[in-house]
């Protein structure tokens, strides 16, 4: 057992700063981010003796924390697209680099649920392809299928933006 | 690394560095842990006083006894037995619903609420079928745009009860019924035989009420392999239907049982929350398997084993593929 991570509380504060900005990108929302944090944090309290028996407490948590948003997407009955933060005036004359920020956080709001968490999981939390499909319980070939047409959505954003 | 990767790499951590991390999950997550394990306390007291009462049964040499029931499950479901469907039809289950149809009908979808319209999302085929509220595809279509031909029968839809005129002539009614909603749209007489046979309470339990660790009551099965799909509705596993396998799939879950390896990250299937949960009967055994974390347990037993079974493909059987996602999502079905 790793020492290091028996106390639930201070293994939590440690990390619940990284979980909130994992969770946002993964839901698009604070409210949904504080949600999903707080109900994987929560069980992963109740089971403390074992999970922080176990090698990898903070993978675990991370995957509560996707089970929970795309739980609460089936649980709803919904299949909403979430849509990017709405501004009425398109900043023109801003730096190309807030503008390409601004086209990534719209393309990651426009995928499916899973798609977006394998999106996140790899370029947010640098995970290995293996690694997110153990985490979102799908094929590798799944996983890199999702990122692919992620990758290809942007091109084709950035390139319209650029004929714009 | 290509230039496009490095900018969503960069997009989504400028992004993140934006979250506000003030909020004091980690004490709210603590008192909430707390409120839970109060609530569990008074559930475990009140399950003592029935396990006293059945082992009072078990002392008295009766050892036809029904199993502890589950907190949670009604009392008026599994523990009657399920009257048969009549020769040439099946009864469907979903939550604490059963009800008889032909037994040559498909399987489908039923409107989900979307955008506050009924939305069918399913790539079903033509023909008479019996869909339920799961979206087992991304292509969907408002349900008022359907002109079916065919009869069916919608399991929990999200529609209100009534009788509407649908397609060419047929007659859709929707009724309120063992706490869920059941749609019929055939011709007179078969819409009235079906929602005839509409009872509370099939073969499966109708909700788990946390992942199992007492025998629930399932009619006998024989040597068959009962198979109970849940999938996770606000943190309760619900209903979403059942399929009885034959002695083959039977022999196989045994057999992939025993030669299945201790788990080592059993706190995930503790969770009754995991999206997709079975709970499976072969004659007095019974196992829960969480479909997410992929491993399985004896009911009665404390230790979780895995992998659950080789491969989603040899569950392909009735009702299985169309409700759970561990199937229709599998990457032998998506291609």
């Amino acid at each position: 057992m790793d020492g290091g991570v028996t106390d639930f509380e201070a293994w939590a504060e440690a990390r619940v700063a990284g979980l909130l900005r994992f969770a946002y990108l993964v839901t698009g929302s604070q409210h949904a981010a504080e949600d999903a944090v707080q109900a994987a944090l929560t069980r992963a309290c109740e089971k403390w003796s074992r999970v922080g028996c176990t090698h990898d407490p903070d993978s675990y948590v991370r995957r509560m924390v996707v089970n929970e948003h795309i739980s609460t997407w089936r649980r709803s009955g919904r299949r909403e697209v979430a849509v990017a933060e709405v501004r009425d005036t398109v900043v023109v004359d801003a730096a190309a680099g807030v503008a390409d920020s601004d086209a990534v956080w719209r393309m990651c709001s426009a995928l499916p649920r899973r798609q977006r968490a394998a999106v996140v999981l790899r370029f947010y939390e640098d995970l290995e392809y293996a690694e997110i499909a153990a985490l979102l319980d799908c094929s590798e070939a799944t996983v890199r299928s999702h990122v692919h047409r992620a990758l290809t959505s942007l091109r084709a954003s950035l390139t319209s933006q650029e004929e714009r | 690394m290509d230039d496009l990767e490095q900018l969503v790499r960069d997009g989504l951590r400028e992004r993140a560095e934006r979250v506000d991390t003030t909020a004091p999950l980690v004490a709210r997550a603590r008192q909430s842990a707390r409120r839970r394990r109060g609530a569990r306390a008074v559930v475990a007291a009140a399950a003592a006083v029935v396990i006293v009462v059945g082992g009072a049964a078990i002392l008295d040499g009766s050892r036809d006894v029904s199993p502890s029931p589950a907190p949670d499950v009604t009392s008026d479901g599994a523990e009657t037995p399920t009257p048969m469907a009549p020769d040439g039809w099946r009864t469907e289950q979903w939550h604490d619903l059963a009800v008889d149809v032909p037994a040559h009908w498909g399987y489908g979808s039923a409107p989900i609420r979307t955008d506050r319209r009924p939305t069918i999302c399913d790539d079903r085929r033509p023909g008479p079928y019996v869909g339920r509220p799961v979206m087992a595809s991304d292509m969907c279509m408002f349900a008022a745009w359907i002109e079916p031909e065919d009869p069916y029968v919608w399991l929990g839809a999200d529609l209100e009860p009534g009788i509407v005129v649908v397609g060419d002539g047929l007659v859709q009614e929707t009724v309120e019924v063992a706490g869920t909603t059941l749609t019929v749209a055939a011709d007179d007489p078969l819409r009235r035989r079906i929602l005839g046979s509409a009872r509370r309470g099939g073969t499966c339990p109708g909700e788990l009420g946390g992942v199992p660790t007492a025998r629930l009551p399932i009619a006998t099965t024989g040597h068959g392999l009962m198979v109970c799909a849940y999938r996770s509705e606000d943190g309760q596993p619900r209903l979403v239907g059942g399929e009885l396998l034959d002695a083959a799939a039977a022999r196989q879950l045994i057999g992939s049982y025993r030669a299945s390896a201790l788990m080592s990250r059993a706190p995930e299937c503790e969770d009754a929350a995991d999206e997709e949960m079975l709970l499976l009967q072969v004659r007095d055994r019974q196992w829960v398997a969480g479909l997410q974390c992929q491993g399985i347990r004896e009911v009665g037993e404390d230790d979780w084993f895995q992998p659950f079974l080789t491969g989603p493909d040899r569950w392909e059987v009735g009702v299985l593929p169309h409700v759970l996602a561990w199937i229709f999502g599998s990457p032998t079905k998506s291609g």
